[in-house]
């Protein structure tokens, strides 16, 4: 099933939608399927973007700010909008203001633009290597699912027990943390780079923020290390899940044994 | 030492989810998978447990003040 012809090389694919979303299926001759998919990445980073007054770096403490302190945010997967954002905004003019109603709606869809990127960014390696790839789940389609909803996309594969296990235990250990820290972690302002890592658990994450709200802390909370690290820890663990579902849908597009892992004999 | 059986549970299940999820992406055959589980798991844990030790005694040794 493999594309004998590529249409080219899946590496300057990438890049090339790194940095400007849809400008590396331009490059694999796809100009329609590009314009579509610039407008919905960039349309939701800027639209977050509009809502936060672009003041989303703005939040990280001073002590934390450094040149290089947003590409450790999950907005790194849109690089050319980042580095606007960086660029055009920065850490604000150090005013004091109140933060926009809509700052934390805002910082979400600003990073949901940046894992829309990189999701984008494998579909444009994927598809400059298999352009003649076999029907089925496409495999940023299953890593998405997974975004959405851990083990989603194991589920959409058919693999019902392995996505019920990985739902199981990560939103398990979000919630763990998260009832015992009393929410302490699920805010960006107080923890710039762990919400970071906790934003990879997807929507369960946005929202236990959402229906939680953003309390100040007034009282000393014992647990709230653990809540940081564990909210954190399962965000992380969610990007495996990501990779373990959109490896399966891959092999099956492009004719491969599935069941061949990473450590499995025969693996090419 | 502090809620240590409390802070043993936490541990104990972080590592069933970190082990479980490692070893599903290593192992996309749910049969494999179910079958190297228990090891790595027990390893994972192992390994964890002496680097805990050896921090614990250098705290009451050479860190200590």
């Amino acid at each position: 099933m493999q594309n004998k012809d590529p249409q080219g090389d899946p590496t300057v694919a990438t890049l090339l939608t790194w940095f400007v979303p849809g400008a590396g299926h331009l490059y694999l001759g796809r100009p329609l399927f590009a314009l579509v998919a610039f407008l919905l990445v960039e349309g939701v980073y800027l639209l977050g973007l509009w809502l936060t007054d672009g003041r989303a770096f703005e939040i990280l403490p001073a002590e934390m700010r450094s040149q290089f302190a947003p590409f450790l945010a999950p907005e790194l997967g849109n690089l050319g909008a980042m580095l606007f954002q960086s660029s055009r905004f920065g850490f604000g003019t150090g005013a004091p203001s109140v933060w926009p109603d809509t700052m934390n709606l805002g910082m979400a869809l600003t990073s949901f633009g940046g894992i829309l990127n990189v999701l984008l960014m494998s579909r444009a390696h994927f598809d400059a290597r298999a352009s003649k790839a076999a029907p089925g789940l496409r495999p940023e389609a299953a890593a998405l699912a997974c975004w959405v909803l851990p083990g989603l996309g194991q589920i959409l594969q058919g693999r019902r027990l392995r996505g019920i296990l990985m739902f199981v235990m990560l939103v398990g250990l979000f919630a763990i943390g998260t009832t015992m820290g009393e929410g302490a972690n699920l805010d960006r302002e107080r923890h710039y780079f762990y919400w970071g890592g906790q934003f990879m658990l997807g929507v369960p994450a946005l929202f236990a923020e959402m229906i939680h709200g953003h309390a100040p802390l007034d009282h000393e909370v014992p647990y709230h290390d653990l809540a940081v690290v564990m909210g954190c820890v399962a965000g992380l663990l969610n990007v495996l899940v990501m990779v373990d579902a959109y490896g399966w849908s891959e092999s099956l597009r492009i004719g491969r044994d599935p069941k061949h892992g990473l450590t499995a004999e025969g693996t090419p | 030492m502090k809620d240590i059986w409390l802070h043993l549970f936490l541990f104990l299940l972080a590592s069933t989810a970190i082990v479980g999820v490692t070893t599903m992406l290593a192992e996309p055959n749910d049969a494999i998978a179910r079958l190297v589980f228990p090891r790595r798991w027990l390893k994972f844990v192992l390994t964890s447990g002496a680097v805990a030790l050896v921090m614990i005694l250098l705290g009451y040794t050479l860190a200590s003040i």
